[in-house]
């Protein structure tokens, strides 16, 4: 039996056999997800077909420090040692990603600083996905929402919507806080969207002042400089040893940075709405690394607009990326989330007030 | 560990050691059934790939490259095998390459080649080579002083960084010269174009392997090398998957700290499968490489561990380091060469995982933890030699009492290097430990 065993063509046929064993796996995820207790398999079969979470494992490392994939896209950026360390170019065509923008460097058509008549402003704060990371200006979900708010007039026709997108990419928490007390105040907003992703509040919540700290920027808050201070942060670490140190305080700088945005706005009254926005990927891991922040945010009193489950019961999420791997969602996803935020906004009366600047009975709502 | 003696090595292009060239070349006689069988294997497994997206663009290029050239390397004659290879994996370099990269590699090693091959003393050819990466490493760190595309330094570290030294080494010990094809065909092989964390092959094996058998056991046995890579690559997705809730601030649990730990240890089935998928590879032409990992999550103990993970590795350090420093010392007392040949081992392994992240990643600091991890490491297998050393083990039939101890022996070294992996993984000492105890934290 053991000379049987390794023979060329036992060995031949039983390889075959695990091979082909391994291919109907793959496809067996969509029938075993039909079955009543078949979601968790069908889902582990779908991430092990996923490659998205490959691309930030997480994982720190030697191997992965190793296998670590490195990106730079400098030319398409101003640098100028701000707060907010880099922002697009104005006038930029990045053919690449598809992304273009005005002369004041936000995604989308040309606009004006001063709020032309009968325009309400909703601006919109976030990251790739947001900004349309190789999607098209006119096929966002911001730009679709203003469109639909404009074809359906829940103000009446003398009330035109504009959403102005400054989200640029890779844009974390603490950066979309500058923007709303800083950069998109001279527009004059009616109401803010705050994109709420994984890449805000998760692996690379410190991305942005791992930035600050590496490039001597001023911190220029007092609850980040006082972040920095205790967790012993110093211009000479490594971005590994910085992310190391940072780690216990994410909770806390993003609650401190949710609470100084909601403070902000309120001065200023304007009403905030956090958005939860899914990635393009397999396993529900948005909801996983979200898990937590939306009951941080409803604890603080702001407007929650659910929508993590734009993706849900799509086993191969694919055919919505961009490209297969990537965790940016495509024209269709924008679509989806899109409708997805227009149902639930409508759906939600605090919400909707802020989006419209009128109550269901048609008061104006109160900051 | 105990050694043996080393014995010269043949750098002469005659492809093979202990098989004679025309055994070689029987083993490599075609047989179209069987061609058919391993070919319908490769297709599936091209399908398996496809169906769990484990191909990058890159690596579906790697892909149809390699199951290509081995439908015609079958098939030619035995003296054309190893001049098409090198040229189909030279041919390759451009196509998984940017041009410009892939010319400098190339050229480089046609340097390296030239200096190893010139008539002048040994050491002043060890010099030129030295001086060359001494440039390189320069070029790296300074990276607008040379006009070298940043594309080229991971590759070239992971083709010459580490087997160039074997080679020396085993020219050093030869009496015969560098000689053209072997030397191609050890470094320049296609899948180093695409994979910069590469096995250490060692020459003399892969000389010596060269179609030793038949090409379809070999073949076959690289398939499924290929395949088990290939399930590795696609649990390592799981793993990640299972530890991506582990924020350290969220690991506020001793179960989430466990399983967060064992997780970490389990990352390492990425490097074990990418390694068996590119010994694998290597077998559809000829080269009857050994494993490179063998069931380390099994070990029994410390130098258990050592010979079962990363195999190619330890082989290295052990041709190398451990024998020259053995024999150096040996007249001093068979147990003090022993400890000192160890110490030297680890002290360089951990200063070449420095060396290798330069290569790869460019300058990086020097981090405690790896010395810490390396000393820790060290020091258990040195123990665990000096026990071992002068103690016989009859072989007997195994009881139950035998395998219990086995199980407790499995489970101390999975925790031991569990703890230890964990630690490694670590930015810092300071990371590791507010990982071990923010659960306790979190509950006080």
């Amino acid at each position: 039996m053991q000379n049987k065993l390794k023979s060329f063509w036992w060995r031949a046929a039983l390889t075959a056999a695990s091979l082909l064993g391994l291919a109907g796996l793959a496809e067996a995820a969509a029938g075993l997800d039909m079955l009543p207790h078949g979601h968790f398999p069908a889902l582990l079969i779908s991430v092990t077909r996923g490659r998205e979470i490959m691309d930030r494992p997480g994982v720190t490392g030697y191997y992965e420090r190793l296998l670590a994939k490195d990106s730079r896209m400098d030319r398409n950026y101003v640098y100028d040692k701000s707060f907010l360390v880099y922002w697009f170019k104005p006038h930029l065509t990045w053919e690449h990603d598809h992304v273009t923008t005005n002369g004041f460097g936000m995604v989308g058509p040309e606009t004006t600083l001063s709020k032309p008549p009968g325009v309400r402003r909703i601006a919109l704060l976030g990251a790739s996905i947001s900004a349309g990371h190789m999607v098209q200006a006119d096929q966002t979900f911001g730009a679709l929402l203003e469109r639909r708010l404009n074809a359906d007039q829940p103000d009446g026709p003398s009330q035109r919507f504009e959403v102005l997108n400054f989200a640029c990419i890779a844009y974390v928490l603490t950066q979309e806080l500058d923007l709303a007390v800083e950069r998109s105040v001279p527009f004059n907003p009616d109401v803010y969207l705050l994109d709420v992703n994984e890449l805000a509040t998760y692996l690379s919540w410190d991305r942005h002042l791992i930035q600050v700290v590496q490039q001597g920027i001023d911190p220029k808050y007092d609850f980040l400089r006082e972040t920095l201070r205790q967790s012993g942060v110093s211009s000479g670490d490594d971005a590994l040893i910085l992310s190391a140190k940072l780690a216990p305080y994410r909770m806390t700088v993003l609650r401190d940075s949710f609470v100084k945005l909601k403070t902000e706005l309120a001065n200023r009254h304007t009403p905030l709405i956090a958005v939860l926005v899914p990635s393009v990927e397999e396993g529900e891991l948005s909801r996983r690394r979200l898990e937590g922040v939306r009951d941080l945010l409803t604890s603080l009193d702001i407007t929650v607009v659910d929508l993590l489950d734009t993706f849900d019961g799509i086993l191969d999420t694919a055919p919505l990326a961009v490209y297969r791997g990537d965790v940016h969602p495509n024209a269709r996803g924008h679509r989806m989330l899109s409708e997805n935020l227009y149902t639930k906004l409508k759906a939600q009366p605090r919400a909707w007030a802020a989006i419209t600047g009128h109550d269901s009975e048609g008061a104006a709502p109160a900051p | 560990m105990r050694p043996t003696a080393a014995g010269a090595t043949d750098l002469a292009a005659a492809p093979a050691g202990s098989s004679s060239p025309s055994a070689a070349e029987a083993h490599a006689t075609p047989d179209l059934r069987r061609f058919l069988v391993l070919s319908a294997q490769l297709g599936l497994l091209a399908v398996v790939f496809s169906l769990f997206n484990l191909e990058s663009a890159g690596f579906g290029k790697l892909l149809v490259g390699v199951f290509g050239i081995f439908a015609v390397h079958y098939w030619v004659p035995f003296r054309f095998k190893e001049p098409l290879w090198i040229l189909a994996s030279m041919g390759g370099a451009f196509w998984v390459l940017d041009p410009l990269p892939a010319a400098l590699v190339i050229a480089t090693g046609f340097a390296f080649f030239l200096i190893l091959r010139s008539p002048v003393a040994l050491v002043w050819r060890f010099l030129a080579i030295g001086a060359i990466f001494a440039m390189l490493a320069y070029s790296r760190v300074f990276t607008d002083r040379l006009p070298i595309p940043p594309a080229f330094y991971p590759v070239f570290g992971a083709i010459f960084m580490f087997r160039i030294v074997i080679y020396m080494y085993d020219l050093a010990h030869s009496s015969e010269p560098a000689q053209l094809l072997p030397f191609l065909s050890y470094f320049l092989i296609l899948p180093n174009f695409y994979f910069t964390l590469f096995p250490i092959i060692d020459f003399k094996t892969m000389r010596r392997s060269y179609y030793q058998r038949d090409i379809h056991e070999i073949a076959q046995q690289g398939i499924q090398w290929m395949m088990r890579g290939a399930i590795q690559l696609i649990l390592y997705r799981l793993v990640v998957y299972f530890k991506d809730p582990y924020l350290p601030d969220r690991v506020d649990s001793f179960p989430k700290l466990l399983l967060t730990m064992v997780l970490t240890y389990l990352t390492y089935i990425n490097v074990s499968g990418q390694f068996h998928f590119i010994v694998g590879m290597l077998h559809l032409f000829g080269y009857d490489l050994p494993e490179t990992n063998h069931k380390y999550l099994l070990a029994r103990s410390f130098t258990d561990f050592w010979r079962r993970a990363n195999i190619y590795w330890k082989d290295f350090m052990v041709k190398v380091i451990y024998f020259p420093v053995y024999f150096k010392l040996r007249k001093k007392g068979d147990k003090l060469a022993q400890v000192f040949a160890i110490i030297a081992v680890f002290a360089v392994t951990w200063a070449l995982h420095w060396y290798q992240s330069f290569w790869l990643v460019g300058p990086t600091t020097m981090s405690a933890n790896d010395v810490l991890f390396y000393t820790i490491l060290g020091l258990l297998v040195l123990i665990n030699v000096l026990l071992e050393t002068g103690r016989k083990r009859p072989k007997q039939a195994p009881t139950l009492g035998s395998r219990a101890i086995h199980a407790v022996q499995v489970l101390g070294v999975f925790t031991t290097v569990t703890i230890l992996w964990t630690f490694w993984s670590s930015p810092s000492i300071g990371a590791w430990y507010y990982l071990m105890t923010h659960w306790a934290r979190s509950h006080s």
